[in-house]
């Protein structure tokens, strides 16, 4: 372990020696190859998740559980071979650094509405991703480090986001990439040798086949025990994770920092058996584990336990490595997103402080010790309401930008105003078919939830007026966010589509919003130039 | 112990999309590699 956190240092120092100015530190300078920029984007997006949900959800449910995997693979496919090659040529051309860059540059955004609306979803989203990455961090570094109880917690924690944070501080972009590359590789060889060994030691493939259908028949089916709607909800739902994928900030800039469209072509491949081996590995991993150790009462736990009571120390020593890679590869790029939603994008471009390379250098990595350290206080006090974002926080970020991504990718006539509403939709509808799918668990903010869109909307649409930053088109894109995401609280009551996960619907009403407000509220014509006298 | 085996869709979910999925793309990318030392 002190051997892996010393690499994850030295990457940092040497990238950050190569680390000269704004653009080297929120985008490596566009200098990124194919294998570190492929696996870095791989890995960003793919978080303790990989190692602990994807395995959970097969070790529960057995083949049924297996639906994330082609959901994934698919929304990988539409990034890497429609985004990617689209998004690297645009973001150069454009000069833009971030994503918000992208879709303010596409489309207009002369107050500044657009750039400080997605800042605010991202900052949202990415603090509460950050908290619950370190949260989970600790848990996994006090455990490998077999340091028990709150003080094995707090120590883990600490230790986790101080190597991130100073890694992030040193190198920036360069250094996020470089060190998830080193992550990546560990995850791939961890999820691709464990299945194999696990299945050996089982007897083959055969014999994972007759051990799961003797626990229960089900395991083996693709509906699992669900039948009818909830099982199509359930499958749809799954499959329906890869929409995510195009509007998460931390996989779309591994793309604009793509050295040249040779590197993007080339990375397509190693991006995608990436994907294929890890997905499909982890699933594998939960299929054994299920038989190997039908009792464990949390089916997250799968790999680690495997690691621990099946597999020589030294194997079981990379396997938790590769636990804890998966975790900080994705916390590390959340960071570097975040520091360069505030220090970029709000403090250059929306206060109009902009400074000089090395300003905007030292501007960028300030703002990440104050985030980072921000991530770790959330995590040790435990804030109940950040880790509430966490759940909306892959469907959110994913229905506010991926449709405006994919618009931007096939050079759509979208208006600023579409642009808005979009995002404003793509957000409410997520949340309020969330928390209509969990009714039972959170009654009270369920409830709530009109009052919120009406609050929420008053108070946009009095900013907007009181600082002449709206005109009608917004307002009208503010109301017809508003109105849909009332229309989805309604729906998910009334037409038992329950079963479907959120990021779903909320996609789908985000396009549509972003095209018919598009339609009836095009962009103004430029104002002439008047001239001189 | 019975013998349990694995129903058509189960078998595609498990090894046919990810298999076809590893073909396309390794095909997809040969295909233009070709095509690029071609207009070279």
């Amino acid at each position: 372990m002190v051997l892996y956190l010393g690499v994850l240092l030295v990457i940092g120092w040497r990238a950050g020696q190569r680390t000269h100015g704004g653009e080297d530190f929120h985008l490596a300078g566009r200098s990124l190859g194919a294998w570190t920029a492929g696996i870095s984007s791989t890995a960003s997006s793919e978080s303790g998740w990989v190692t602990l949900g994807a395995v959970g959800m097969t070790y529960t449910h057995g083949l049924s559980g297996l639906w994330y995997a082609p959901g994934c693979l698919l929304g990988y496919l539409v990034n890497l071979y429609i985004v990617a090659p689209k998004l690297r040529r645009m973001s150069e051309r454009q000069g833009s650094i971030t994503m918000t860059d992208v879709i303010t540059r596409r489309w207009g955004d002369p107050h500044n509405v657009l750039r400080v609306t997605a800042t605010t979803i991202i900052l949202v989203c990415m603090m509460g991703y950050v908290a619950a990455q370190m949260t989970a961090a600790g848990k996994a570094f006090s455990s490998s480090l077999g340091m028990e109880g709150r003080s094995g917690y707090l120590l883990g924690v600490i230790i986790g986001a101080l190597v991130i944070t100073v890694v992030t501080f040193m190198g920036g972009f360069r250094a996020v990439a470089w060190t998830d590359l080193f992550q990546g590789l560990l995850v791939a060889v961890a999820l691709i040798a464990l299945p194999l060994y696990a299945i050996a030691r089982l007897g083959g493939f055969g014999a994972l086949i007759n051990g799961l259908g003797d626990i229960d028949p089900n395991l083996l089916t693709v509906g699992g025990d669900r039948l009818g709607p909830a099982m199509w909800g359930f499958i749809v739902g799954e499959l329906g994770i890869g929409l995510g994928y195009p509007g998460m900030p931390h996989v779309v800039t591994r793309y604009m920092a793509t050295r040249s469209q040779t590197e993007i072509r080339r990375l397509k491949v190693i991006a995608m058996l990436w994907g294929i081996a890890v997905f499909y590995g982890a699933g594998l991993v939960g299929l054994a584990a299920r038989v190997m150790l039908p009792k464990l009462a949390d089916g997250e736990q799968a790999l680690m336990v495997m690691a621990l009571e099946l597999v020589h120390p030294i194997i079981a020593g990379l396997l938790l490595a590769a636990v804890i890679s998966a975790i900080l590869s994705t916390v590390s790029s959340q960071l570097l997103v975040a520091a360069s939603a505030v220090s970029y994008d709000i403090v250059e471009k929306c206060m109009g402080l902009e400074t000089d390379d090395r300003r905007s250098l030292y501007l960028g990595r300030w703002t990440v010790v104050v985030i980072g350290i921000l991530g770790v206080l959330v995590a040790l006090t435990e804030v109940r309401l950040v880790f509430w974002f966490v759940l909306f926080a892959w469907s959110g970020l994913g229905a506010a930008f991926a449709p405006l991504v994919l618009f931007a990718a096939f050079n759509t006539a979208v208006s600023r105003y579409g642009a808005l509403t979009g995002m404003l939709t793509g957000v409410g509808v997520t949340v309020a078919w969330k928390l209509g799918r969990t009714a039972a668990e959170y009654p009270e903010a369920f409830a709530k939830v009109p009052w919120a869109v009406i609050v929420l909307a008053a108070t946009l649409l009095l900013i907007g007026r009181i600082t002449s930053s709206f005109d009608v088109g917004h307002s009208a894109a503010t109301l017809a966010a508003s109105a849909l995401t009332l229309l989805s609280w309604w729906l998910v009551q009334h037409w038992g589509l329950h079963h479907l996960y959120e990021l779903v619907p909320a996609f789908f009403f985000a396009m549509a919003a972003i095209i018919a407000v598009s339609f009836l509220f095009p962009n103004p014509p430029p104002q002439p130039d008047v001239g001189r006298g | 112990m019975e013998e349990h085996s694995l129903s058509i869709g189960a078998n595609m979910l498990l090894w046919g999309f990810p298999l076809a999925l590893a073909i396309f793309v390794v095909v997809s990318a040969t295909r233009e590699r070709l095509r690029g030392e071609a207009e070279r």
